[in-house]
């Protein structure tokens, strides 16, 4: 039997080896991920750029792809974000400060926790089945665009929560101790240390949530969203159309010329949700400069 | 720590988020009701979209939607009244009529045009021209374990065979399983079902052994990567031997029984309230033949939709098939047959004129 020792250094090139495989491995892992995106947005950005015009942009949706416009879905996405935003947001913080800052670890705050996590992994339909129940009939907002920025805002809400707990868990105990040291009061503790710190990592949650909000369709089916509409929502209780609607529509024509339309209204949607995360994303980093300024 | 930025800067958003929110509701007051509510079967969507598309052209300034969430559940929509007018690719079912009567919705029902099923398989398949509704059935009911084109006829190859069409969800489904299998709802296991028909031309048209059914407009904008099948429904009265289906075939009531009618549904007391739905209907009817057409579907003749028009304007409320759910084999002459004896109706809910309300 030989000593470990001489069979450690036995085996070093095999084991270099091995570990470099393993490198190999993780590095493909990560690049087919890459790929298929790739794959992806080059296939829809070829079908889909010759039909981007202004008066794709600017049109209503028609009856023939050729004269189609994606204006009222634009307008009722970014509604659509907005209400969540609005909505989701302060609820979501508030319940993520609740659950970190005051909650004692007992079975009631647990057991809160443990459905929020549940909640995040419900799959989108049923809340959209629930937004059909209570806001559109129970409290008979219709087929609204607040009837649907409230049904997503409670699909969002679960990912904002955790993702804000997980911010405001990463700020060390000390800096809460210092300010409590000085006589703040937990309210002052909050306000001036706890969100300002936790805010680039709570933004990060929100931004990822807002996205998900606006490339939902499920939800926005079952809330009875239009599909042809000729108008944009003036307001809270008006009907509404959305972009993900239109491309679930587009993509199930007989015709050619429509799946193509999708595609580019695909396009639209991806350069809505970069130019919103853009904003969202100067927002964070102009909050962090401004902190450690 | 900086307090004075980042204590103010949540509270700007705040503000900000709270302003917008309290401006959406303001402006909530205006709310018009003079929007026209359209939804219904998904078949009918592409001909009520040519139909919205046409009249705000006509009529700049009205407020027209309209949805496809299917015929069933474009149905039940319209019983609690939120839509003006819904689209239906069979007509009226039983339980539905019973819904109307409790919600007394009452409602107008008004043929539009026709559709056809079409069965198809892949190009390359260079052996089968038609098929006998008895083989189909065979092929697709209930406990069905064909799965070889041999056992559908002797002289066919022995080649595996996948079969593909619409999942149950589907007004087609609905209409494919009682014409073929003479049940509602009637369907082997082992097919493979698509909630889109895309999915269905994309499935038959990538598989030499596949068969598939679904509508004739998916048929002719992929004619050249699929093969039409003509159907045999050994009924000498509708055209002999196998018949193609095409737009003539379809409308003459010879390519049997896979061709439907398409209705739209019209809710009498919301029309009465809101002006802009007789305007909307009664502009449909006037060029609904321009609008199935341009939706790739089968126009009536022109005497069919002048009846059609008869009825609207005379506001024949009820329907002419007595909640017997999909109608199979009414060709065009069952149907100025039935739209000429509904005035004397058969089924019950059908108040003529004389404006009787239901009880209550």
């Amino acid at each position: 039997m030989p000593s470990t020792d001489t069979l450690f250094n036995q085996r070093i090139d095999s084991r270099r080896r091995r570990g470099k495989v393993m490198a190999g491995v993780l590095f493909v892992c990560t690049i087919l991920g890459l790929v298929v995106l790739a794959t992806l947005i080059v296939d829809v950005v070829l079908t889909g750029a010759p039909w981007l015009s202004r008066e794709f942009i600017t049109g209503f949706p028609r009856s023939t792809a050729e004269a189609s416009g994606i204006w009222p879905a634009i307008i009722g996405s970014l509604y659509l974000m907005l209400v969540v935003a609005a909505v989701a947001v302060p609820l979501g913080v508030g319940a993520a400060l609740y659950l970190e800052e005051y909650a004692r670890d007992n079975w009631l705050a647990r057991l809160i926790q443990i459905n929020i996590n549940n909640l995040a992994g419900v799959p989108s339909v049923v809340y959209g089945i629930l937004g059909l129940g209570v806001f559109v009939y129970l409290f008979g907002f219709g087929n609204s665009l607040l009837a649907a920025g409230l049904t997503l805002s409670l699909l969002v809400l679960p990912i904002i929560v955790i993702s804000s707990q997980e911010a405001i868990r990463s700020i060390p105990q000390g800096v809460r101790e210092s300010a409590y040291a000085l006589g703040a009061t937990r309210s002052q503790v909050i306000w001036s240390h706890v969100l300002p710190i936790a805010m680039p990592g709570i933004l990060t949650g929100v931004i990822l949530s807002l996205s998900r909000a606006v490339g939902e369709t499920a939800p926005l089916v079952l809330v009875g969203a239009a599909l042809a509409i000729n108008f944009t929502p003036a307001h809270l209780l008006d009907e509404f159309t959305a972009i993900p609607m239109l491309i679930f529509q587009w993509t199930e024509e007989p015709g050619v010329a429509f799946r193509e339309l999708a595609a580019a209204a695909i396009i639209v949607l991806l350069a809505f949700l970069i130019l919103t995360n853009l904003t969202a994303i100067l927002l964070r980093n102009y909050l962090e400069q401004e902190r450690s300024a | 720590m900086h307090r004075s930025l980042p204590t103010s800067l949540p509270r700007r958003l705040g503000i900000f988020l709270a302003v917008t929110a309290l401006a959406f509701l303001v402006a909530a007051c205006g709310g018009d009701s003079q929007t026209v509510r359209v939804d219904g079967s998904s078949t009918v969507f592409p001909i009520s979209r040519a139909a919205v598309d046409a009249y705000q052209e006509a009529n700049p300034g009205s407020r027209v939607t309209a949805s496809s969430s299917g015929t069933s559940a474009g149905f039940q929509r319209f019983m609690r009244g939120e839509v003006d007018v819904t689209g239906a690719s069979r007509p009226i079912r039983e339980d539905e009529l019973r819904r109307a009567e409790e919600n007394n919705v009452r409602f107008l029902e008004l043929p539009i045009g026709y559709d056809g099923l079409t069965v198809t398989t892949h190009p390359d398949n260079d052996f089968v021209d038609c098929l006998t509704v008895s083989e189909l059935r065979r092929i697709w009911e209930r406990g069905s374990t064909i799965n070889n084109w041999n056992q559908i006829r002797d002289d066919f190859p022995d080649k595996s065979l996948r079969l593909y069409g619409r999942s149950p969800a589907s007004g087609t489904f609905d209409y494919f399983t009682a014409a073929i299998n003479g049940e509602r709802g009637n369907m082997r296991d082992g097919y493979n079902a698509s909630d889109t028909d895309n999915a269905v031309v994309q499935g038959v048209s990538r598989d030499v052994s596949g068969m598939a059914f679904f509508g004739l407009s998916y048929y002719i904008n992929n004619r050249d990567i699929l093969r039409l099948i003509a159907i045999d429904d050994e009924d000498p009265d509708t055209g002999d031997g196998c018949v193609l289906p095409t737009p003539e075939t379809v409308a003459d009531g010879t390519y049997q029984p896979l061709a439907r009618p398409e209705f739209i549904y019209v809710n009498v007391d919301r029309m009465e309230r809101n002006p802009a739905v007789a305007s909307f209907v009664q502009f449909y009817l006037e060029n609904a033949s321009r609008f199935v057409a341009e939706a790739e579907y089968v126009p009536f003749e022109d005497d069919v939709y002048a009846r059609v028009m008869e009825r609207f304007e005379a506001r024949i409320e009820g329907t002419m098939f007595g909640g017997e759910g999909p109608s199979i084999g009414v060709g065009m002459g069952t149907m100025l047959e039935r739209m000429q004896t509904s005035e004397a109706p058969t089924g019950r809910d059908v108040p003529a004129d004389d404006d009787n309300q239901t009880d209550s």
